[in-house]
């Protein structure tokens, strides 16, 4: 509970492009260094006005400048590209599976137990237990044939947008000086295929239905 | 059984205002007649447009310098200016047009001599020249709110989002609102082409021309498409059982559906992007081979192929028109680049037949003034920002062709005749489309509320 406001990390697509404020460019998107600072509910994250976090607008985060009664609880096709493929989400996903995983050690039927309690608050029933387990062993063996590459945090971005003076574009580089000594969260490359199996149970979790709505 | 439950709250709220709640009801008779909220929803009023193309040209281009060139300004290039409107302070100079203006097509336009391409009669004579608009707001972030949103304070919906409120879309596996940019984002960013309190289905998309088009379209790289295919069923197990617990929430199934819809539009999506599959000389057209103009010309191309395929609202947006000192190169590179693609864009869109139920707009968010003051003692020949007069075309969509509608006085300063607020602009874009202004209203934190805010005219002066 509490503590100093963070940047959570967000779509790189969305964090580094430029993007222009009165009289500049805004400066690119920086998460904070640590996931003990950056992974933190939306309550502690900083609200640019200018560019909000991705994520939370295709959830209709309600607009900052005005008091908000109700939120429209629509779904859309883009929370489904962003909730099952965004670097941000396979992130989460993994952290999830090495909870489990760490909690009920090399018991893969406990762990699919453990998971459906902690995203549902009840445990799964038969047929969820089976189907889960029986999925768990498929991406496993594809796990173990489809090894992820390894993506590095960018050092530096080039900018380009068009000079008020001459109407010509322009670039330049901005440094990323958050990424020179940047603690990244447990990646799909340090992890082990049995991790991103798990994960995969993970994922699908966290976009099923049951968590997203409440009754 | 063809009905949706309304919560308790929703009710009540909906016995406050009768005309609003009329229009709701239309809406969702709509919406229950098809299959989603984006589904093609008849327009209120005979509709003259189907889709729109808006080109914004952000920062503010200059009318004189472009489609309303002042003989009186330039005669009196660099003499004192008394005037005291806009943002500039300390003494002020008149700046005459860098450029000659000449008269083109059949129609005889005004255009300033940059324009190559556009002055091209086949396209000048399809241009509906609107003169008489009046802005609001001297700030860009603001202006661009206003002329995007209606509302200069940001958060209300964009004009795709209520377009597509309003009509839904024609092609369900695209979005119904997309988004380029030429290069950086503009001022305000995406509250530009917010939902606002729309609900999220009419957000608009944007749309890259680098990398992925649609933000998180695929799975990361070690996740292929049998991946997904997998993954997708295995959630359809997990929601079906969740489903028979609650068979009375229509929205799980819609939740469902548009995960199927994310995985159809992975493979549309591509294909609507890979413009390389246009004949060569189309491309070219667009002036994809000069470097200057490829950016949009890429964008414009899109935006024929978006509308053709049932999209209903593209905006694009171009930088960089904000010409405080160095008006002549700024003004002659922004034209530059922008000509061929604009011009290639309404001949294109004529050729395929689309043009007569597409408007196309070509605005700023204000326009610039005819004089500039002295800052640190030099004399730049620029303009400042200007809210009382800015020029705007409109192209097909049922606008008159050929004409010149509303004038600004002698020196381009203000607008003179057929004046009207910046709202108006969006009761005739509405109008066109079949929607009124009026009627196209939602409810949100306490009231309907709608495009022009507070109501609105439509300027039939430039409806044919």
């Amino acid at each position: 509970m509490g503590g100093l406001p963070i940047k959570p990390e967000i779509n790189m697509e969305v964090a580094l492009p430029p993007r222009m404020i009165q009289f500049s460019i805004a400066p690119a998107h920086q998460p904070s260094r640590t996931p003990a600072e950056r992974n933190r509910r939306t309550i502690y994250t900083y609200r640019g006005r200018g560019q909000a976090d991705p994520m939370l607008e295709i959830l209709n985060l309600p607009n900052p400048n005005e008091s908000c009664e109700v939120r429209d609880s629509a779904a859309v096709t883009p929370q489904a590209f962003t909730l099952m493929n965004s670097d941000v989400m396979t992130d989460r996903s993994i952290a999830f599976a090495l909870r489990v995983q760490k909690e009920c050690r090399d018991d893969t039927a406990k762990q699919i137990r453990r998971a459906v309690q902690l995203a549902y608050g009840r445990f799964p029933a038969a047929n969820e237990q089976e189907h889960l387990e029986s999925y768990v062993s498929e991406m496993l063996v594809y796990h173990n044939t489809h090894k992820p590459e390894e993506v590095e945090y960018p050092k530096q971005v080039v900018r380009s947008l068009v000079e008020e003076f001459t109407g010509e574009p322009f670039e330049f580089i901005e440094l990323l000086n958050v990424y020179d000594d940047y603690v990244p969260d447990s990646k799909p490359w340090t992890v082990s295929a049995d991790t991103r199996a798990m994960a995969d149970v993970c994922l699908l979790l966290l976009n099923s239905n049951e968590l997203m709505y409440v009754y | 059984m063809n009905m949706q439950i309304t919560p308790r709250r929703d009710f009540l709220y909906g016995l406050g205002s009768c005309l609003g709640a009329v229009a709701l009801t239309d809406l969702m008779a709509a919406d229950s007649s098809g299959t989603g909220p984006l589904s093609p929803k008849q327009p209120l009023l005979p509709a003259k447009a189907k889709a729109v193309i808006m080109l914004f040209m952000e920062g503010g281009p200059s009318q004189v310098d472009t489609f309303d060139p002042k003989p009186e300004l330039n005669a009196r290039h660099t003499t004192e200016s008394t005037r005291t409107k806009g943002l500039a302070t300390g003494k002020r100079f008149f700046v005459g047009s860098p450029f000659k203006a000449r008269k083109v097509g059949n129609a005889g336009i005004d255009m300033s001599e940059p324009w190559q391409f556009l002055a091209d009669p086949e396209v000048a004579d399809e241009l509906c020249v609107y003169r008489g608009c009046k802005a609001e707001s001297l700030n860009h972030p603001e202006a661009l709110l206003h002329m995007n949103t209606g509302s200069r304070l940001g958060g209300d919906p964009g004009l795709g989002a209520w377009a597509t409120y309003g009509l839904g879309s024609e092609n369900q596996n695209l979005p119904g609102f997309v988004v380029m940019t030429e290069l950086a984002l503009p001022q305000a960013g995406p509250a530009n082409w917010t939902n606002g309190f729309l609900p999220a289905h009419y957000q608009g998309t944007r749309l890259r021309s680098t990398g992925s088009p649609i933000l998180d379209l695929n799975p990361p790289e070690f996740k292929t498409r049998q991946h997904q295919r997998r993954a997708l069923d295995q959630l359809a197990m997990l929601n079906a059982n969740h489903a028979a617990k609650h068979p009375e929430h229509r929205d799980l199934a819609a939740r469902m559906e548009s995960y199927e819809l994310a995985f159809r539009m992975q493979t549309e999506v591509p294909g609507i992007a890979d413009i390389d599959s246009e004949p060569k000389h189309i491309q070219e057209s667009y002036g994809l081979e000069r470097k200057e103009c490829a950016a949009l010309g890429r964008q414009c191309l899109m935006a024929r192929r978006l509308v053709e395929q049932g999209v209903r609202f593209v905006q694009i947006f171009s930088g960089g028109w904000d010409s405080h000192d160095y008006l002549e190169r700024g003004h002659s590179s922004r034209i530059n680049s922008v000509d061929q693609p604009i011009a290639a864009l309404i001949k294109d869109l004529k050729q395929k037949g689309l043009l007569e139920d597409t408007l196309v707009i070509w605005t700023g968010e204000f326009g610039r003034t005819p004089d500039n003051n002295y800052r640190g003692g030099v004399t730049a020949l620029g303009r400042g920002h200007n809210v009382d007069a800015m020029n705007m075309w409109f192209a097909g969509g049922g606008v008159k062709k050929g004409t010149i509608v509303g004038a600004t006085d002698e020196l381009g300063a203000e607008a003179a005749e057929v004046v009207h607020p910046i709202r108006d602009v969006h009761c005739t874009m509405l109008n066109l489309l079949g929607l009124d202004d009026n009627k196209l209203t939602y409810f949100h934190g306490g009231r309907y509320k709608q495009l022009s805010q507070f109501g609105g005219e439509v300027i039939d002066e430039l409806i044919a």
